[in-house]
């Protein structure tokens, strides 16, 4: 297969500057990632997991370095390419960014605002398009019966699955996920991340448990102070390498 | 010396330097007192005949149908100008334009407006509901803006970024979020229209504030109680609906059953207020878009552009501007001293002094809530009247008449504050044995203070456009020197005066936000803190 048209996602020297006294969220990432390939980002917390998340959602900016998505910038998609991009890509934060007084339905029918008229998407608030699906979608995260529900009145763990829920509706091309199951109960976690790892032909998804993605993706990026310090098939993840990952903790 | 202390220092003077200006020659006459002590025992025996009860109904429905259709339109401007405003929605050259064209609907009082537009559409309910709905639309389309960008934008930027449009993005992202916030603030517009209603009706709009002007100069004391209290059961009746609807959306949740029946009453009971208030008043339909209105529209453009002195040339124009922010000062001052006197007192008490709480004080409260109702129920300019009859036209009566008008509804706001501040010191203070005027003094004014400090600046960019509405019931400034041009038929010259006027709103504006600025606990803070308290306050 040619090389240039399977790359989903390409990092050269990406940094990105935290603060006035130069701090780097990401200092200098190159990563590549190509079609039909399960990353899972690890690193203790304030490594630049969520940051290069971001910058791939198009949601930050690079301070150096280049990212492109599909081929593109994510922070500069010419304006007529937008809509059609961003339908591509599936996210979710670490916020979830749900809104919390619209009903479970609506929230998971907004992951198809990219493919929606307007008028359609105004009329869908008053009679739910594709309920039908959305309910699917629901249900392959355990959430069927809570589709008329409003999304403030569900627990952390349930609004992370509403979020997944919607990621899953919305049938992208490549999946951004923020450690999307940190509240979700440890049982119910290897269900919705199967369902969300099945979710798009490329996945990219922050782990805080090295064992999740262990079961779940099948290339590990390691991150540490905004570098890539680890970058291997789960296949060859070691304990050793874990252990390392983590060892540069604040209190050392 | 700290910046709270200056501009303390500073408004001390201002005060002395406009009580300095306004007392010019003899401020009492005596010569009314039996006139206005008539005025007050009259309050026992209004007028109950059927035919006046009748007539203060039809009055009623009116100023209640005026400020409903003017609400409406209102909240329609704002609606649909507030995402082109809004930062997070707006690309900036749009932005830039809607906020300059929405600058001068916002800058002139309704009063003006309503003078304005009865030159172009004459007498037609047309004239009250645009002059509310223009100014109350701007000021709308303001908040409703800055309402969208301090709602947390994730939501909003991650639909965005999964290819959403800027409208679906705010529709889905933003709007259920701050629906509850919209609907009490409309409420508050309400609330402010029927007082701004009752004003137009003075200068000949209809409805209870123009019985008012004919029951006056007929001297009929007993006529304007019975419409005083017409327009406090209005009145009060609208506050009562939007403190609660205010209260019910801060504090929050509810299910999903209650959430849609709520809302299908809601638009039912819109649309139908909506509806019955278009039929009681019967505004000419096919008037806006006439021929006549279009020649008279440009008649008076013509007439008004462009804009020139009137024949005391500058000083009288200078003159009336100085007398304008001398009556402004002192009835800010009146205002706040009387309003935070009477607040505290009134307001329902909370933490450890709630428990403890006797019928006397109880009824002492009702009956302090009452007076701030009655105090902002009358138009100012009603109070004008009555206070020509005792003191001498000029400053001093506009300046009394602006300041019980605003002790009334600046106490309301004084009131609200110190009910929901945190009654933790005062009750500590309590434990100690301190008398209840030094844990005033010492707990609950400083507790409340940032946000009382807040509401009386902002009130001070009301009233220097109030004063419009007493000037015009020839109480000196330039609300006189523009009704006094427009009586003589110079439009030109009011043109002027009222850009006078618009150009001294705009300096107090920025007085005030410095002020604001200089008062921000944390200055490194931007905007966005201020512009909540604006939205929480914003005031007609």
């Amino acid at each position: 297969m040619d090389a240039e048209r399977s790359e989903i996602v390409r990092l050269a020297d990406a940094s990105v500057v935290v603060d006035r006294a130069g701090v780097e969220a990401l200092a200098g990432v190159d990563v590549r990632v190509d079609t039909g390939e399960r990353v899972g980002l690890l690193g203790a917390s304030g490594s630049g997991k969520t940051t290069l998340i971001d910058v791939l959602a198009g949601l930050r900016s690079l301070d150096r370095g280049s990212v492109s998505v599909f081929g593109v910038d994510p922070g500069d998609v010419p304006r007529a390419e937008r809509r059609r991009h961003g339908r591509r890509i599936g996210t979710i934060g670490q916020h979830l960014d749900l809104t919390p007084s619209l009903r479970v339905v609506h929230n998971v029918n907004a992951g198809r605002l990219g493919t929606m008229s307007t008028t359609a998407a105004l009329w869908s608030l008053v009679r739910p398009a594709w309920r039908d699906e959305v309910e699917r979608a629901l249900s392959l995260v355990g959430l069927a019966d809570r589709i008329d529900a409003v999304t403030h009145d569900l627990s952390g763990g349930e609004r992370q699955r509403v979020a997944v829920a919607r990621v899953l509706h919305q049938a992208p091309d490549l999946v951004l996920a923020d450690e999307p199951t940190s509240s979700v109960d440890p049982e119910l976690s290897d269900l919705v991340l199967d369902r969300l790892v099945d979710a798009a032909p490329t996945v990219i998804v922050s782990l805080h448990d090295p064992e999740l993605a262990r079961r779940h993706v099948d290339r590990v990026i390691g991150l540490r102070s905004g570098r890539v310090v680890l970058d291997r098939a789960v296949g060859d993840l070691d304990d050793d390498a874990i252990d390392d990952l983590y060892r540069g903790r604040s209190w050392t | 010396m700290s910046p709270g202390a200056r501009w303390a220092i500073a408004a001390g003077a201002a005060l002395v330097w406009a009580v300095v200006r306004a007392t010019d020659g003899e401020v009492v006459n005596g010569g009314g007192w039996s006139a206005f002590a008539e005025f007050w025992t009259t309050i026992v025996r209004p007028e109950t005949s059927a035919e006046f009860l009748r007539l203060t109904i039809d009055a009623a429905a009116t100023t209640l149908a005026l400020a409903i259709l003017g609400t409406a339109l209102a909240v329609a401007i704002g609606v649909v100008a507030a995402p082109l405003l809004a930062e997070r929605t707006s690309p900036r050259p749009v932005r830039r334009f809607v906020r300059a064209l929405l600058t001068v609907p916002r800058g002139v009082h309704e009063v003006i407006w309503a003078i304005l537009l009865a030159e172009v559409l004459g007498f037609d309910p047309w004239v009250g509901i645009i002059a509310i709905g223009l100014p109350f639309g701007a000021i709308s389309a303001k908040v409703f803006a800055e309402t969208i960008d301090e709602t947390d934008p994730a939501a909003y930027e991650r639909l965005r970024s999964l290819g959403a449009g800027r409208l679906a993005a705010l529709v889905y992202g933003i709007v259920p979020t701050i629906r509850g916030e919209l609907t009490s603030f409309g409420f508050y517009r309400l609330e402010c229209a029927i007082r701004s209603a009752a004003v137009l009706g003075v200068i000949g709009v209809g409805g209870l504030g123009f019985q008012l002007d004919l029951s006056f100069e007929s001297l009929r004391y007993d006529e304007i109680w019975t419409l005083i209290v017409a327009l406090m059961l209005l009145s009060g009746s609208a506050d009562w609906l939007s403190g609660r609807l205010r209260r019910r959306a801060r504090d929050g949740r509810s299910t999903v059953e209650r959430e849609r029946r709520v809302l299908a009453s809601g638009l039912a009971a819109t649309a139908f207020a909506i509806g019955a208030s278009w039929l009681w008043l019967a505004p000419d339909a096919g008037l806006i878009g006439s021929e006549r209105t279009r020649d008279r529209f440009v008649g008076l453009v013509d007439d008004l552009v462009p804009p020139r002195l009137g024949p005391g040339g500058w000083s009288e124009l200078i003159g009336a501007t100085v007398d304008t922010i001398a009556m402004a000062v002192i009835a800010l001052a009146i205002a706040v001293s009387l309003g935070l006197l009477v607040a505290l007192r009134a307001a329902r008490p909370v933490g450890r002094t709630a428990d403890s709480i006797g019928p006397g004080s109880r009824i002492t409260g009702w009956g302090l809530r009452l007076l701030l109702l009655l105090w902002r129920a009358v138009p100012a300019p009603i109070w004008a009247f009555l206070l020509v009859l005792v003191l001498f036209p000029g400053v001093w009566p506009g300046a009394v008449a602006l300041g019980i008008y605003n002790a009334g509804v600046v106490g309301r706001l004084f009131a609200e504050v110190i009910e929901e501040r945190d009654p933790g010191p005062s009750d500590r203070l309590q434990a100690l044995g301190a008398p209840a005027i030094i844990r005033t003094l010492y707990a609950t004014i400083p507790t409340a203070a940032g946000r009382l400090v807040s509401i009386a600046l902002y009130r001070s960019e009301v009233i220097v456009r109030e004063t419009v509405v007493v000037g015009v019931v020839g109480a000196g400034g330039l609300g006189q020197l523009i009704n006094e041009h427009r009586a003589a038929r110079d439009l030109a010259a009011t043109a002027g005066a009222v850009l006078a006027m618009i150009a001294l709103a705009a300096l107090i504006d920025v007085v005030s936000a410095r002020i604001r600025c200089d008062l921000r606990p944390d200055r490194t803070v931007t905007v966005r803190r201020s512009t909540r308290r604006r939205r929480a306050l914003a005031v007609s």
